[in-house]
């Protein structure tokens, strides 16, 4: 792997890069699966960009010609309807991987210090997700890509005194239409593109690669002893051999299950004078959907959902132990699985009609309780007893 | 295991690994590569019917077939005749009437010079220097007979032939599903794709 040729070498530092970065890249020996979910993510990010490269191909950003150029792509185009349903899965797969990873930075501190910014970076990498998924799930305009788009959108209302020319200014119209189908096509394939991988992707692993990995232990590490071995070839096959277990689960919902995450609904052309019945975003928006609807006011939802998001951002700060990992910490790491559990239930609760009453409280509780967490964070060194890290002891 | 054995082993597992992965980026690339081919509506489209029954004898008619020009030329018993006494060894790019069209009466061939693409037009009179009707390229002089066989000019080959199918008297099936048309080149009837 290093032996680079030397006139190559002479202009630019390969072989300094692939060595500081991969081949002796110092990383914990005892990293688990749960850490592979990065370099997922980042194949994940690599399968969009390719599979959404050639749907670029034949998609038209017409209001016009939009629905029929993606029906297009899936009868007439060659493999078409294969890469349709690679981008759509793949879609789905991205956010599973990006929320497991996320879900690893909770549990075991990853987020605390010297890995602040690094966080943020990832936060701002999510931020950027949700964009890049939103703007996306309006170009095969269907009923409901219009109709969440139309919310979603009007969302933006609750700014003071701007928030309606906000909105007009956004969409490019009065309503949602060609002219913001066309923006959002520019945005989905160059602007979000280009800020997360050119920009975020990069700035991520730049932070990370300065401050080395966490790992389950939680114990920092020195990056010359006996508990670190070098990135390749250790957790490139490592992540490999992960990579290839993701892709059979991927595959296998491209292939047999591809309809099973995509609403029923999409499949029809925009109704403007019919809201659909039940109006649902894609799965991995339900836990702040549910949260936004779980504020009876409109502006109140609509903070409470940008909170729910950016709350995960104090979590430096909020979280005042000196121990990283949660376990070794009964008490966090008891609250964080239950998190965990809610974040799953409050899914569940933004997938249902919010009519029913029951479905209110339980959004309401749900809500409450996921704020709850943060709030007891803080608290928890008074009466929590840590046990201290085994040193020398891998798990 | 020694320590030999054990680095033999990792290297033969490393390169089994990395071919069975190179072959899985193979085949992963092949359906990228086919999305980019014609997709099946433009394939579909290479196949069209004409109606030839308002074209009368000595007339021409040119029609868009895959953006291209086709030329359908109903030929008289005296052009039939006069392009008949050429002698095919005397011609640049040597063809019978016979490799030319499947029934005398109808030529029908794409409407591209085989100089520099433009689009010929009947003389039904006499050609510039030639003593037969036939067709005039008006970019740089290029003449044709009426089998669309060059006879004087820049051109270096006859027009070029696509694949057709007389339905009855009247109608005409053209085109074929994958042919390209002009880049396919075929000047003789026998080198043509079934319909």
């Amino acid at each position: 792997m290093t032996r680079v040729p030397q006139w190559l070498q002479d202009r630019f530092p390969l072989r300094e890069l692939l060595e500081r970065h991969v081949t002796e890249y110092p990383a914990p020996r005892n990293l688990n699966y749960l850490w592979s979910f990065g370099a997922l993510a980042l194949l994940f990010l690599a399968i969009q960009i390719v599979t959404g490269l050639w749907l670029a191909m034949y998609y038209k950003p017409d209001a016009k010609l939009a629905f029929d150029s993606v029906q297009h792509i899936m009868r007439d185009v060659n493999w078409g309807w294969l890469i349709r349903y690679l981008h759509a899965v793949g879609a789905s797969g991205l956010f599973f991987v990006v929320y497991l990873h996320v879900g690893r930075g909770m549990y075991y501190g990853s987020y605390k210090e010297p890995r602040e910014l690094l966080w943020w970076i990832g936060i701002a990498l999510f931020f950027a997700l949700m964009a890049q998924a939103f703007t996306g799930y309006l170009l095969p305009w269907g009923n409901m890509s219009y109709w969440s788009a139309t919310v979603i959108t009007s969302l933006f209302g609750v700014v003071p005194v701007v928030g309606e020319q906000l909105v007009t200014w956004l969409r490019g119209d009065f309503a949602v239409g060609d002219a913001t189908l066309n923006r959002f096509f520019a945005f989905h394939v160059a602007l979000f593109p280009v800020a997360v991988i050119g920009g975020l992707v990069v700035l991520h692993l730049t932070a990370l690669h300065r401050v080395g990995s966490n790992n389950p232990e939680g114990v920092d590490l020195d990056k010359h002893g006996p508990d670190v071995i070098p990135f390749f070839p250790y957790y490139v096959a490592k992540d490999l051999w992960f990579a290839g277990l993701a892709l059979i689960a991927y595959f296998a919902v491209v292939f047999f299950l591809p309809t099973y995450a995509m609403e029923p609904l999409n499949w029809e052309p925009p109704d403007l004078l019919a809201t659909p019945g039940h109006l649902v975003p894609e799965w991995y928006f339900l836990p702040f959907y549910a949260v936004l609807r779980s504020v009876p006011s409109k502006p109140g939802g609509a903070v409470a959902m940008q909170a729910a998001i950016l709350i995960v951002a104090l979590l430096p700060y909020l979280d005042r132990s000196p121990v990283r990992s949660a376990r070794h910490r009964p008490v966090k790491r008891v609250l964080t699985l239950l998190f965990f559990v809610n974040f799953a239930v409050l899914g569940w609760v933004g997938a249902q009609p919010p009519s029913s009453a029951g479905v209110l409280l339980a959004g309401r509780v749900t809500t409450a309780i996921y704020f709850l967490y943060f709030a007891l964070l803080p608290l928890l060194p008074r009466f929590e007893r840590a046990r201290p890290a085994a040193k020398g002891r891998w798990a | 295991m020694s320590n030999e054995n054990g680095l033999n082993r990792r290297r033969f597992l490393a390169a089994a690994s990395a071919a069975v992965g190179a072959a899985g980026l193979g085949a992963a690339a092949i359906p990228f590569v086919r999305a980019m081919q014609p997709a099946q509506d433009i394939i579909a489209a290479g196949v069209i019917e004409v109606d030839l029954s308002d074209v009368r004898g000595g007339e021409m008619r040119t029609f868009l077939w895959r953006q291209q020009p086709v030329l359908i030329l109903r030929r008289t018993p005296e052009m039939i005749e006069r392009a008949g006494r050429i002698d095919p060894g005397t011609l640049k790019d040597p063809a019978t009437p016979e490799e030319r069209v499947q029934r005398p009466e109808w030529l029908v061939c794409l409407g591209v010079c085989t100089h520099l693409g433009c689009v010929p037009s009947l003389q039904p009179g006499r050609l510039p220097g030639f003593d037969q009707p036939g067709l005039l390229c008006p970019c740089h002089g290029g003449q044709y007979d009426t089998l669309g066989r060059r006879v004087a000019g820049p051109p270096p080959e006859n027009l070029y032939l696509l694949p057709h199918e007389f339905l009855g008297d009247t109608r005409l099936r053209v085109g074929a599903p994958s042919f390209a048309g002009v880049s396919a080149a075929v000047r003789k009837l026998e080198n043509l794709p079934k319909p």
